[in-house]
């Protein structure tokens, strides 16, 4: 079991957290530690298939909120598994490490609500303006440390962002891709997920994972269909307290 | 016969039955209509028709009605 002060989150959402990551060896009798634990909103990520754990966590007053999809593209035959549309699409689509005020104009996106399927838009606790300003905080603190926010242009317009953060070992980890609110019924998210992979795959890495919510499926099937593959999953289970229960 | 073949595009690739096409039929209004459906919707369009669609009209067509629209752009007439 590994536990985090998550900092960050007080100040994305106002809260004192704390992160927890269940190993497949932990036990029921290993959850008596989460009991002790001084915090106000406590995420805990089991391993997908660990029965007794999530039935211990639901007695224990944890509540489940979402899947998280692990995914996985290895850079290999890129477009390949594009459907000739998407192909289509996905030639015509440019992208571009965004400036200062391209990157205010991504914060009033966000602000719009372009997100409504995370586990902090959903929660009746939280909000989808928790949720905003919480990838905004996400993403600059991802410019610091060094990450990328890129834009991508059709027909002259910039219709989405994805992020790109890529290791020492060179995997590229895109935490955040969103379609602006003039162009989310326009079918654009498969050829966008490609415009990720081919900035990596011109960066120099080898690979790109990300994260993907089982509450978020339309997500999902673009990954996938993107040339992605699933490698493992999380359950995501939630508690809020005082902070001195 | 171009509207039998406008609806047949959209209820085989969409899976959905006859009654669900009209107004109420937009993007992301049923879940089989996303992104991944969107360009199985267009490739469905595209053959019915024999025709190639302007990417700037693959991302306008948003709804069953804008379909309409965009197909008279072919001389397609309904």
């Amino acid at each position: 079991m590994k536990i985090v002060d998550a900092t960050w989150e007080k100040r994305n959402l106002g809260v004192l957290a704390k992160e927890v990551t269940l190993d497949i060896g932990d036990t029921v009798s290993d959850l008596e530690q989460l009991n002790r634990l001084n915090s106000e909103y406590t995420v805990i990520r089991v391993p997908a298939g660990s029965v007794e754990l999530m039935f211990k966590l639901e007695d224990m007053g944890y509540r489940f909120i979402e899947t998280i999809i692990n995914i996985q593209h290895n850079h290999k035959d890129i477009g390949s598994t594009l459907d000739r549309i998407t192909k289509r699409i996905a030639d015509s689509i440019t992208y571009f490490e965004m400036n200062e005020t391209e990157l205010s104009e991504l914060w009033q996106e966000l602000r719009g609500g372009i997100f409504y399927t995370d586990r902090i838009s959903l929660d009746p606790a939280f909000s989808v303006d928790k949720a905003a300003e919480r990838y905004i905080g996400w993403m600059s603190d991802l410019l610091s440390q060094g990450g990328k926010v890129l834009g991508c242009i059709f027909k002259d317009d910039i219709f989405g962002y994805f992020t790109s953060k890529i290791d020492a070992g060179n995997v590229n980890r895109v935490d955040n891709i969103g379609i602006y609110k003039n162009y989310e019924n326009a079918g654009l998210g498969v050829a966008l997920v490609n415009a990720s992979i081919r900035y990596a795959q011109n960066e120099g890495a080898k690979m790109t994972v990300s994260s993907i919510s089982s509450n978020n499926m339309p997500a999902l099937k673009a990954n996938l269909a993107a040339g992605y593959s699933v490698t493992s999953a999380q359950y995501i289970y939630i508690r809020h307290t005082s902070g001195e229960d | 016969m171009n509207l039998e073949k406008y609806n047949n595009a959209f209820t085989t690739s969409l899976d959905i039955t006859d009654d669900l096409l009209g107004e109420q039929l937009v993007y992301q209004s049923i879940q089989a209509w996303d992104s991944v459906g969107h360009m199985t919707l267009i490739a469905a369009i595209e053959d019915a028709f024999d025709i190639m669609m302007d990417t700037e009209d693959i991302i306008d067509l948003s709804s069953y009605e804008k379909g309409k629209e965009i197909m008279k752009k072919y001389e397609i007439e309904m």
